[in-house]
């Protein structure tokens, strides 16, 4: 780099010692660049005019396509009848469902823990069933089942009344913040249904717990 | 119900003997529930069972399946006649001075023939060996297809004469198999043969309970998504929904005339013990607390309920009348006392109780309020009384699966029993029944 510099500065100074007699040739050099430049800009800015305006017409065609699938697919619409009972499989998702999916959303938490022979919501679990219990009074189409399950320790039918008594505990909650009785169910699977297949204390933890199930969104 | 072709295996272990044995094999292709015997009573009665007449024409060997049973009590230990060059069926054949020297005391013996009508008849004797005289005997006329329960039924008739307290191995069981991707409620005689599913649903399945007269068995099913109390017929195998109201239904108790039951239900709040007639009607509710109350079960009396509540912090079980009313509190050993079940004379009851993190059959007597803790398992659950009082069958776990296991009620006889198939729970032992 220093060395070009160097180089430069020698041959400028070459220049400098013949200027006098270089003016003319060079000041005609000048005008003759300054055409091609000012040539080579119009040319540049004709090109972008059409570029433009080719991206333009894509996108004007696309629109078109579009409203024209959309015409076709209402017009499909309009003839099909639904059949009863049939899969909802193929149904878009909604805003609300992405939000109870995305594993980045908070909606997408769906677990209560509780300690053994314990129904209360341990207040680390109160913002998780105040979003869900918003959720359901912002989205009057959904509704909720909750699932209350126990570590396999103990009575059965023990197991069974505590699990119900989780969920019911937490249907309770969401009540009270405002939701509709009627669009939550209840439902005890007391030791029955393990998450963890261990006997330790880690696995039994993962057990005692209320799960949140939307069963429009899930399944 | 079809039958189905079981082995068995069995090693007795005779306490202080330290011996260990392989005993006799029956009729084998598949095993449906095997049973194991892990303890003996410490003073076994003596018997020898000599191979029927004739028995070898039928696939059950009555005298193997009548040995078998009688060993698997735990309070008998087999004296063998192997030394015999044949085999006597009648009194007067018996070389008796032989048998004397030999130490043989109880004798059993006896003939199957074939009728023209394809009936057979079977004929027994037991026989004092000292005094060389008959000490009872029997004959049946039977469909060839019922040997297996006619066999149940002499040692049955030999238990009974020889221990004073009636037999039950012509009883039944049934117990929950978890399969691969489902469950199954399954029923099976008492020595775990002739095992096969009324039931089956890859939702769980608990809680089964024998109607009195053994004709119907009331569970919770889950096939529904949520638990429910079903009724089904033995027999017919027609099932039908007793208790669908909102919250649980579950824990059903027949009483003892077979014409109400107790169960838990969740309708009102917390989950409350009510009573309905066996058709669904009269529901009433017995319990009135703001803690959990269930498990109840009847005295054999029909007058009172043990049941499980936590209304007073921990699960403990009380006892209430069974027209409703106050409940009194029976355990304050431990803070963790469930699943109580009175026996079949009504002086104790079997109950799990906690033990520093290990959940263990225990027995209480209900006047003196003495417990005694009779298992060491990790996680024993739902216990079970044989109908004569002397055994606990148990759910416990063995090597992380689900098996059977049986107590006596004195704690010195364990058996166990696996099923090939599944992990195996919730088991319930049914009623003696009535003479066919």
């Amino acid at each position: 780099m220093i060395k070009r510099i160097l180089l430069l500065s020698m041959l400028a100074l070459l220049a400098a010692g013949c200027a006098n007699q270089d003016i003319k040739e060079q000041s005609k050099a000048n005008v003759e660049q300054r055409d091609l430049l000012e040539a080579q800009r119009k040319k540049e800015a004709e090109e972008r005019r059409v570029a433009a305006a080719q991206r333009e017409q894509e996108e004007l065609n696309r629109r078109l396509r579009e409203e024209e699938e959309r015409r076709r697919r209402e017009q499909a619409a309009a003839e099909v009848k639904p059949l009863p009972g049939g899969s909802e499989s193929g149904r878009p998702l909604t805003d609300a469902a992405t939000q109870l999916r995305d594993p980045s959303s908070p909606l997408s938490k769906r677990s209560i823990f509780y300690d053994f022979d314990k129904f209360e919501i341990a207040g680390e679990y109160r913002d998780l069933v105040d979003l869900h219990a918003r959720f359901l009074i912002d989205n009057p189409k959904y509704n909720l089942r909750i699932e209350g399950h126990c570590d396999d320790r103990g009575s059965t039918e023990y197991n069974l009344a505590l699990g119900q008594r989780r969920a019911d505990g937490v249907k309770r909650a969401m009540v009270l913040l405002g939701v509709p009785a009627g669009r939550i169910e209840a439902v005890s699977y007391g030791e029955e249904k393990p998450k963890a297949l261990g006997k330790d204390e880690d696995s039994y933890a993962e057990n005692r717990r209320s799960d949140l199930i939307y069963p429009d969104v899930d399944k | 119900m079809s039958e189905k072709p079981i082995s068995w295996m069995r090693r007795s272990l005779i306490q202080g003997a330290g011996a260990s044995a392989a005993l006799a094999l029956t009729p084998a292709s598949r095993a449906a529930l095997t049973i194991e015997i892990v303890g003996g009573s410490g003073r076994e009665i003596p018997i020898t069972v000599l191979p029927f007449v004739n028995q070898d024409r039928h696939a059950d060997r009555v005298s193997e399946i009548v040995l078998a049973d009688l060993l698997r009590s735990g309070l008998f230990r087999e004296k063998s006649a192997g030394w015999m060059p044949r085999f006597p069926s009648e009194p007067e054949e018996v070389d008796w001075f032989n048998f004397g020297n030999r130490g043989v005391e109880n004798l059993v013996m006896g003939i199957i023939a074939e009728r023209p009508d394809g009936r057979v008849a079977v004929r027994f004797r037991l026989m004092d060996a000292f005094k060389k005289t008959q000490r009872i005997g029997f004959s049946y006329m039977v469909p060839a297809s019922q040997l297996r329960g006619t066999a149940h039924r002499i040692a049955d008739t030999i238990y009974e004469e020889l221990t004073g307290e009636a037999g039950v191995f012509s009883t039944r069981i049934c117990y929950v198999v978890r399969a691969r991707d489902r469950f199954e409620l399954h029923v099976a005689d008492a020595d775990g043969a002739n095992a096969d599913f009324i039931f089956a649903h890859p939702e769980p399945i608990v809680s089964p309970a024998w109607s009195p007269d053994g004709s119907r068995i009331a569970y919770v099913s889950f096939e529904r998504r949520k638990p429910m109390v079903f009724v089904h017929s033995v027999a017919d195998a027609s099932r039908r929904v007793l208790a669908n109201f909102d919250g649980a239904n579950s824990s059903p108790a027949w009483a003892p005339d077979g014409d109400r039951l107790s169960l838990t239900l969740s309708r009102d709040g917390v989950a409350q013990v009510y009573t309905m007639r066996a058709d669904g009607s009269e529901l009433a509710r017995l319990t009135n607390s703001s803690g959990i109350d269930t498990e109840a079960h009847w005295s054999p009396d029909g007058r009172s309920l043990l049941f499980t509540s936590d209304r007073g912090g921990s699960p403990q079980i009380y006892r209430m009348s069974a027209s409703g009313g106050g409940a009194e509190r029976i355990t304050f050993e431990g803070n963790y006392n469930v699943t109580p079940r009175w026996s079949p004379d009504g002086r104790s009851f079997c109950f799990i109780q906690r033990n520093s993190g290990r959940y263990n059959v225990a027995i209480q007597d209900v006047g003196s309020r003495n417990a005694q803790l009779l298992t060491d398992g990790r996680n024993d659950s739902s216990p079970t009384f044989s109908p004569n009082g002397r055994m606990i069958l148990y759910a416990s776990e063995l090597n992380g699966r689900g098996i059977l296991a049986a107590v006596s009620r004195d704690g010195r006889i364990k058996q166990r029993l696996s099923d090939s198939s599944g992990s195996v729970r919730e088991p319930a032992w049914g009623p003696m029944l009535k003479p066919r």
